[in-house]
């Protein structure tokens, strides 16, 4: 019987340990080609973000997705300067990929989010070393295996994940 | 015998394994959720809030507050005051040091401000004197919102205070007179660069510059206290000293170094470049540094609430004449910029005064609990918010009558209640009520990325182009827009 337990508990913290992981390795694997120059715009977009067509959304999806390129770009432009909507930050200094969902760390964000009811669920940030700062926002499918958005619209303190 | 001995091995062993399995298991799941310990270190340093500050340093903060920082008069509102934080460091011996975060207006975003107040270990007050500080390598200090002085290039220049306020009246008249004279602050006592070779912290870059130990090696005596820096960047806060020789002949600090709660330790060779009479400019003890709360200039949250328009409309009298002034924020300051830049898509707003009444108001998209995404192809409800004590780059006034002000009031409580950022948004809002009252304000489309609409960044660079005249008043000082005052009977 203790067995049976034990080894329940052993399956429970599995399950956790890789569901966490899951979503850690899919925003680590996202950053470090958003960050790496040699990977195309394109590949990012079809292997880590989720798009589709929405019909209340009067452009085109293709539009869309240019825009998500378009914003892959900016980032990875020296010359621009970083926002919420181009999160930039120097990746060499990273040296944990410390991942987790928003709901652990909401004291740490200055912005208050419209829906967060989604956000528990489905939003993940990125901290700093320290686990002091967030560095960026990502909101994951309801699969939490692609990205639905990595920037954030923020009119003064209030943000909204931007839907490409 | 030997059968029991054999199962009590076996059940020995099948225990073990499923105990090491577990003891793996757990162990891979730590390791693969990349936990790093939070690190806790004491220090002698605090933040405290404005009202936290002893009384008896409030007499330099009035002065500055009052002198040289309104919010009902925006041209005297000269200085721009981190209102987050204070920080409070007490040295090794005792002596308490407070830093006042500041900025004055139309100053370089490379420099920055600290009012030091401070008293001695038998809490006798010390003279306030100024720290400003002079990043030349901006872009590599400032990331992510937040300062790494480690990495600082420029220079520290130590002002005394009254010398200081001199300076800060000129620069008053001189914003009154609206001229563009450039106006030479007050000579510091000290002042110091590192001329950009050698800043040093180990574990973040490369460190040129000896431990300031070995400049005994160059026949410099010197010693330690007098006087240090703390800096909070938002993660470390650091303690930097400040090295001064004991030589009376050279009564001067000629290096620094810090060491910080991230263990983080680091040099700045300093090369003085001004005069060097910094003993009396700058007492023992250490002195801490304020480089502001993460953004340079934080938004309190409660003053941008979401508001009743027709409430808040209610206070002013339809029978009388107002002022009505557009304040916009650009993405980036002084550009055309749609999204890239500190500000993000910027906004724009109005606001309205009457006698002692001010209201401010911007036009937002519905914050709702279940809706996380916004995309701008689609629409959305809106809502009204306060935009008071908000930061701006350009705004434009106009004394409005009273047929305008019952106009605009009426627009305002029938605002469209849908918020579309190409269609209608915050910039449209503004240039709809600015038009009431006949401005004539373009309302220029802009089409970059997804976008295809009125920007901020269009409409403050538009707005810039127009100069004040008898009729209109245009301030191109970035500042902050008044308080909300007056309350409806």
């Amino acid at each position: 019987m203790k067995i049976k337990i034990i080894i329940a508990l052993l399956l429970y913290i599995s399950c956790v340990g890789i569901q966490r992981n899951k979503e850690a390795v899919l925003i680590k694997e996202f950053i470090i080609k958003l960050n790496d120059s040699k990977v195309s715009s394109k590949s990012i977009l079809d292997n880590f973000i989720q798009i589709e067509e929405d019909k209340d959304n009067s452009l085109s999806l293709s539009d869309r997705k240019s825009s998500i390129i378009e914003i892959i770009e900016k980032i990875r432009d020296p010359k621009i300067q970083g926002n919420s909507l181009f999160p930039k930050y120097a990746l060499d200094s990273i040296k944990n990929f410390n991942i987790y969902p928003l709901k652990e760390y909401e004291n740490l964000s200055k912005y208050k989010f419209s829906g967060m009811n989604i956000l528990r669920e489905d939003a993940f940030i990125l901290l700093d070393d320290k686990k002091k700062n967030i560095l960026q926002y990502f909101l994951l499918n309801k699969e939490h295996n692609k990205i639905i958005s990595f920037s954030l619209f923020v009119k003064t303190d209030v943000a909204w994940f931007l839907e490409y | 015998m030997r059968t029991i001995m054999k199962n009590k091995l076996l059940h020995y062993l099948r225990t073990g394994i499923l105990f090491l399995g577990i003891l793996i298991t757990v162990s891979s799941c730590e390791k693969e959720e990349l936990i790093t310990q939070n690190y806790q270190e004491e220090s002698n340093f605090s933040k405290i809030s404005f009202s936290e500050l002893p009384s008896e340093f409030l007499p330099e903060v009035k002065e500055l507050k009052t002198n040289y920082y309104s919010k009902s008069k925006q041209d005297d509102n000269l200085l721009i005051y981190d209102k987050q934080q204070v920080i409070k460091l007490v040295d090794s011996i005792k002596n308490t040091r407070y830093s006042v975060k500041f900025n004055i207006q139309n100053q370089p975003y490379n420099v920055l401000y600290n009012l030091i107040l401070g008293k001695d270990v038998y809490g006798k007050k010390q003279e306030p004197f100024i720290i400003k500080y002079t990043i030349n390598n901006f872009n590599e200090v400032y990331l992510n919102g937040k300062y790494d002085f480690s990495k600082m290039k420029g220079s520290i220049a130590i002002h005394k205070y009254y010398p200081f306020l001199s300076y800060l009246d000129n620069l008053k008249k001189t914003a009154h007179n609206k001229t563009e004279d450039g106006l030479i602050e007050d000579d510091p006592c000290s002042e110091y660069n590192n001329d950009g070779s050698s800043v040093g912290s180990s574990g973040r870059g490369s460190s040129s510059v000896s431990d300031p130990l070995e400049a005994e090696e160059n026949q410099v005596q010197f010693e330690e206290p007098p006087g240090g820096v703390a800096t909070s960047d938002g993660d470390a806060t650091c303690n930097i000293n400040l090295w001064y020789s004991s030589n009376t002949d050279l009564d001067n600090l000629f290096a620094i170094t810090w060491s910080c709660t991230d263990g983080t330790k680091g040099n700045l060779d300093v090369k003085k470049s001004g005069k060097t009479d910094s003993l009396d400019c700058i007492k023992e003890g250490d002195v801490p540094v304020n480089e502001g709360e993460e953004e340079m200039f934080e938004i309190d949250i409660e003053n941008t609430e979401k508001i009743d328009p027709k409430e808040e409309l209610k206070c002013f009298d339809a029978t009388k004449n107002a002022k009505l002034t557009i304040y916009v924020q650009q993405p980036l300051e002084n550009s055309n910029e749609v999204y890239t830049g500190s500000n993000g898509p910027g906004h724009a707003f109005i606001g309205i005064e009457q006698n002692n009444i001010t209201r401010n108001l911007g036009f937002y998209p519905v914050k709702e609990a279940n809706r996380a995404l916004i995309g701008v192809g689609k629409t959305y409800d809106s809502e009204i918010r306060s935009n008071n004590d908000y930061m701006y780059h350009i705004s434009i006034s106009k004394n409005i009558t009273n047929t305008q002000l019952q106009t605009i009031m009426e627009y305002i409580r029938n605002a469209p209640n849908k918020y579309n950022v190409n269609s209608f948004a915050c910039a449209d809002f503004a240039i709809a009520i600015g038009n009431l009252a006949g401005l004539g304000l373009p309302s220029t489309t802009v089409n970059k990325y997804l976008f295809n609409g009125r920007s901020p960044g269009t409409l403050g660079q538009e707005i810039r182009q127009i100069n004040s005249n008898n009729e209109v008043t245009v301030s191109k000082i970035k500042a902050n827009s008044p308080n909300k005052t007056g309350e409806c009977k």
